[in-house]
């Protein structure tokens, strides 16, 4: 075994795994994995799928950037779903449900043919900073790293509940893990330990899915990877199914209120207020009995379903119980019971938009340890904190995206200029520019960050195609002008003017992305349909981006105005207090300073005009 | 400008330029006491709040004996170390106390409203406290005065955060249907999205009825007779006012400028304003002082038009009635003989005007108290829909809900809600420019350019 790395990655989930593959694709770099044995690489404890509302648009991020989360979720996915399908292409997302062991097994495959990594199983017990880089111990061994990448998720002192009883550990059924403290002593975490909880596994034999609503795997969605041919499945297609609770599985909640660990003082630590579990349910909507209960299946092979939306830590008793109320689920049987599980989780504010810490440089932090929720903000922060590990050893440019057109650069923005007391999920509504940063041009966006990297690879081939025929066709559709008697405008039956160009006959459309393919084959271009929606969707919002750009432009002038920390610190007009928080996050730009939680707006306003 | 500010002391006298018996000298931004202290007679420590009585020395001969007041900072107005001196009010030795401390180096003059603009750069003052000071200073109503102050203690503030809940409620409602989509199912998301846009449409629409075209013309309550020469305007004014101001004579055009005289109704203070009568002429001076008319009229609160229906320009009348500026309208002469015939074919032009008839030989109580009645009813009138008086907030709260109305157009046809949402943030950087949590350098610059607030 290798004893000295370049740069070491610990912990072997979604974060680890796209640190370790995003920092190989630089061949003269050695990376090591360190990970546990009993636990699955790239693993899904939570719920079995990837993507959802804004998280679909990170996958696809990832995936132009050369990571790996889209092709695995392809590979393992066994249903999939547009959400929001009719609420506007800016907001729709892809979310593929995947056989979980599958999953880890592609991942397993797919970081094993990285000839520059090596993965080394077992439990770290102790991290000293060096001079020129880590020294880490596990077991009798001992590695020696120049960068080191912490991905450790839910196991920083992770301590599991299931009604009274408690466990140590990151996860069921796993060895306990020691804290940051024990691990690497001269590191802040949060004053707070956060919580995630999961729900009951249930035999997919003892559901009765005649009384369900149904959700067949929509065929019509197309893959994350660009590799990926648009439609291919590569697995079987399976169903998830909706169940409702009632009135009597929210008085069994209610009843047993004493014996919720969240509820009767043993958990201290915050869940997030937008991933409740169906205890936070029942007390704080004393009104509300119905809740839908996504039936969803954990794997092809694999005998249990993931009921989402009732995570709980209950006692096995009131689990069974409040379970069999359920209609649907009255003879189900639980296979695992839910549980909470309590974690540390580092200050984020701490790191630089690198996800390396700002008072322990070549150490970066990515994924839940960094108090985010979510496999795909994991991945996202993964990606990005390995190709910086890598950048930096090269002396190379960081890779920082902006939040004006990425989630990733939304996420990491928002993670590094404030605490938060509960975990952070991406939403769409974080984003200022929503409108813009959409699935459907991730390519697009993608394409700038990934040539920075210098890597001459098939995708930066296929990125730069795509992003020039792409250029073309829109000028193309701008300067063709068309009369509505046209054979091929006539035939669309749209109501557009006499004389006009494609591009707007597209925009006038009902459904821009049909028209975009139909105009296409009418005059005999061969535009993969991939390109036509990101052209077809582009000429839609075009003018509304246009006019918010324009609307905020103030907003934006003010946001990209210079601050200097330096002199906001030492000016004697601003408190005390948020002298403390400026000097924390050191912001740059009047946007971040914004950001800062707990700055007062006569701060800002002052700062506005100029007078500082 | 305020990027022209810097941190240097200021001196300025605070208490006006007017001959009084007491002047207030203040000093903002010195360093420490230190430095001022060779100008005082004054011996021994200085505790900040405390009055101490001494004597201003330019080269050991007395200027004037003085009592000074220390405020060190942050607990001062600006929010700096701040001095004030009460002074003999004599402008003289006012501005030899300022030209002595300016001889020293120590301080320089205060730009206009710089003592205010130091305030709100130390967090003293939010840029709405600033605007009510202005209010504050520069109203002659009453009613100018407690909005001054409502603004100063926050209570319009209030409303503007309700505007603000509601916005934010309605933005919440679109966001969930956004991303918790598959946690609030349809039904509750279309609910909450109607609900939600009601109550902000009534708030805005609220607050819009305040917003008054000119606002200033609270400020000055305005009572402009008017009407063609020789209609009995001047009569009517020193009837009103019980004195003889206006010179009096039965040649027409004797007005030709206006006169304005303080005329107190109900407890409140309006501007009588007597005018150079309206006609065609070939005379200069006349025709400015006509033109000077045209303004005023344009300009007050309330307009009265005088009419001898014996003697009147009907072109003139024709062209007021259609603008709507007029709020009364007074026959003078109704004591002569075929009066009723001859106001017969005029009076049906106000319909909406309230008429009065006015006996020209004697002028009789209860008719002044029907003029004093319709002003005083449109002030109270007025008052009561609280209208605001800001110009700014007026000119945010227009395009506000200028943009709610084009958005409650669309939210029926348009289906892609994140457009909505876009649209919908233009409505929320207006508002958050009226409850000031950015509030833009130009504001900023207009204001203190424009105005002179609390030096």
């Amino acid at each position: 075994m290798k004893k000295t790395f370049d740069i070491i990655v610990i912990g072997g989930g979604h974060a680890g795994v796209e640190a370790c593959y995003g920092a190989c694709q630089y061949k003269s770099l050695s990376v090591g994995l360190v990970t546990l044995k009993d636990v699955g690489i790239g693993s899904a404890p939570c719920n079995p799928a990837i993507g959802g509302v804004g998280k679909g648009q990170v996958v696809r991020e990832i995936d132009a950037l050369g990571g790996i989360m889209g092709k695995l979720a392809d590979l393992a996915g066994i249903q999939y779903r547009t959400l929001n399908e009719s609420k506007g292409y800016a907001v729709q997302s892809t979310r593929i449900q995947i056989d979980k062991d599958k999953y880890s097994q592609y991942a397993e495959e797919e970081l094993k043919k990285l000839e520059n990594l090596e993965i080394v199983y077992g439990m770290v017990s102790e991290i000293n900073k060096k001079e020129k880089g880590f020294e880490i111990f596990f077991g009798e061994s001992k590695l020696f790293t120049k960068k080191l990448i912490l991905t450790v998720g839910t196991f920083l002192a992770g301590k599991l509940h299931i009604g009274s009883e408690q466990t140590n550990g990151g996860r069921v059924e796993c060895k306990p893990s020691p804290s940051m403290n024990e691990l690497f002593s001269s590191i802040k975490t949060g004053s707070k330990k956060f919580k995630t909880g999961t729900p009951p596994r249930l035999n997919k034999h003892s559901i009765d899915y005649s009384v369900l609503e149904e959700q067949p795997s929509d065929e019509k969605v197309d893959n994350f990877h660009l590799f990926h041919v648009e439609h291919s499945r590569n697995l079987e297609q399976v169903s998830c199914y909706l169940a409702y609770t009632n009135n009597t599985t929210l008085t069994h909640i209610r009843e047993n209120k004493n014996k919720s660990p969240m509820y009767n003082g043993q958990i201290e630590a915050v869940g997030a207020r937008y991933c409740p579990s169906i205890e936070d349910k029942a007390y704080r909507y004393p009104d509300k009995d119905i809740h839908h209960v996504f039936i969803e299946p954990e794997g092809l092979d694999l005998e249990t379903m993931y009921p989402s939306g009732i995570s709980s830590s209950l006692p096995r008793d009131v689990q069974d119980e409040f379970i069999s109320s359920i209609k649907g689920l009255e003879s189900a049987k639980i296979e695992q019971y839910g549980y909470a599980v309590e974690y540390d989780v580092v200050d984020t504010t701490y790191l630089s938009h690198s996800l390396e810490h700002k008072e322990v440089p070549g150490l970066y932090f990515a994924g839940q340890v960094n108090g985010t929720s979510g496999y795909e903000e994991a991945a996202g922060q993964g990606l990005i904190s390995g190709v910086n590990a890598a950048l930096k050893l090269l002396g190379r440019d960081e890779l920082v995206l902006s939040r004006m057109d990425s989630y990733i650069g939304v996420m990491i923005e928002d993670l590094i200029t404030n605490t938060r007391d509960e975990p952070y999920r991406l939403f769409t509504a974080r984003a200022e520019n929503r409108l813009y940063i959409r699935e459907d041009n991730a390519l697009l966006r993608m394409c700038p960050y990934r040539s920075s990297l210098g890597l001459a690879t098939d995708l930066d081939n296929y990125l730069a195609v795509f992003k020039d025929k792409y250029t073309f066709y829109c000028e193309l559709l701008d300067k063709t002008f068309v009369e509505n008697t046209d054979k091929e405008i006539a035939s669309l039956k749209l109501n557009v003017p006499r004389r006009t160009n494609l591009s707007d006959v597209i925009k006038q459309s009902a459904d821009p992305v049909e028209t975009a393919i139909k105009l296409f084959k009418a005059y005999g271009l061969d535009v993969p349909s991939r390109l036509a929606r990101a052209i077809a969707i582009t000429k839609k919002y075009e003018g509304y981006i246009k006019k918010s750009k324009s609307q905020s432009e103030k907003q934006t002038k003010l946001g990209e105005m210079k601050v200097s920390w330096e002199k906001l610190c030492s000016s004697r007009n601003i408190s005390f207090e948020c002298k403390q928080r400026i000097e924390k996050i050191k912001p740059i730009t009047f946007s971040q300073l914004k950001l800062i939680d707990g700055i007062r707006p006569a701060t800002l306003a002052t700062v506005a005009s100029g007078s500082l | 400008m305020i990027h022209q500010y810097d941190d240097f002391p200021i001196i300025a006298c605070s208490s006006g330029e007017l001959r009084a018996a007491i002047s207030i000298i203040r000093i903002s931004g010195f360093k420490s006491l230190g430095s001022i202290e060779p100008l005082l007679s004054h011996d021994g420590p200085i505790e900040p709040k405390k009055q101490y009585l001494s004597e201003i020395i330019e080269e050991s001969k007395v200027v004037d004996q003085v009592v000074f007041c220390y405020y060190e900072n942050p607990r001062s107005y600006t929010g700096e170390n701040l001095l004030e001196i009460y002074c003999h009010g004599n402008p003289i030795i006012v501005n030899k106390i300022i030209n002595l401390f300016i001889s020293y180096k120590l301080v320089r003059h205060a730009y206009p409203g710089e003592f205010s603009f130091r305030a709100m750069k130390n967090k003293k003052l939010s840029m709405n406290q600033v605007e009510g000071l202005d209010l504050l200073l520069n109203a002659n109503t009453a009613f100018g005065i407690d909005q001054g102050l409502s603004v100063l203690d926050g209570s319009l503030r209030n409303d503007y955060q309700q505007l603000y809940k509601n916005f934010l409620e309605h933005k919440s409602a679109l966001e969930l249907g956004i991303d918790f989509a598959e946690d609030v199912g349809e039904e509750q998301f279309t609910k909450k999205l109607k609900s939600s846009l009601n109550e902000l449409t009534q708030t805005a629409e609220k607050l819009h009825n305040r917003v008054l075209s000119n606002p200033s013309k609270l400020l000055d309550l305005k009572v402009t007779l008017f009407g063609s020469p020789n209609s009995g305007k001047s009569s009517l004014f020193n009837h009103m006012l019980k004195k003889e101001r206006s010179i009096v004579s039965d040649l027409a055009g004797t007005t030709r400028d206006y006169i304005s005289e303080p005329l107190m109704i109900e407890g409140t203070t309006f501007s009588l304003l007597d005018t150079a009568g309206l006609r065609e002429t070939n005379n200069e001076i006349e025709q400015l002082g006509i033109k000077k008319t045209r303004e005023l009229i344009e300009n007050s609160f309330y307009n009265i038009l005088v009419i001898n229906p014996f003697d009147y320009d009907e072109s003139y009348i024709e062209q007021f009635v259609k603008t709507g500026s007029i709020g009364a309208v007074i026959f003078t002469h109704s004591d002569m003989d075929n009066f009723e015939a001859q106001v017969g074919p005029i009076g049906p032009l106000f319909t909406s005007v309230n008429k009065i008839y006015l006996s020209n030989s004697k002028i009789d109580k209860i008719c002044l108290e029907d003029i004093f009645t319709v002003i005083n009813k449109k002030y109270l009138d007025v008052i009561k829909v609280n209208p605001i008086l800001i110009n700014r907030h007026s000119e945010v709260i227009s395009a506000t809900y200028s943009h709610l109305c084009q958005y409650s157009g669309l939210i029926n046809t348009e289906k892609d809600i994140s457009i909505l949402s876009s649209e919908l943030d233009s409505i929320g950087d207006c508002i958050s420019e009226l409850i000031g949590i950015v509030s833009p350098t130009e504001v900023l610059n207009n204001i203190f350019d424009n105005f002179c607030i609390g030096k």
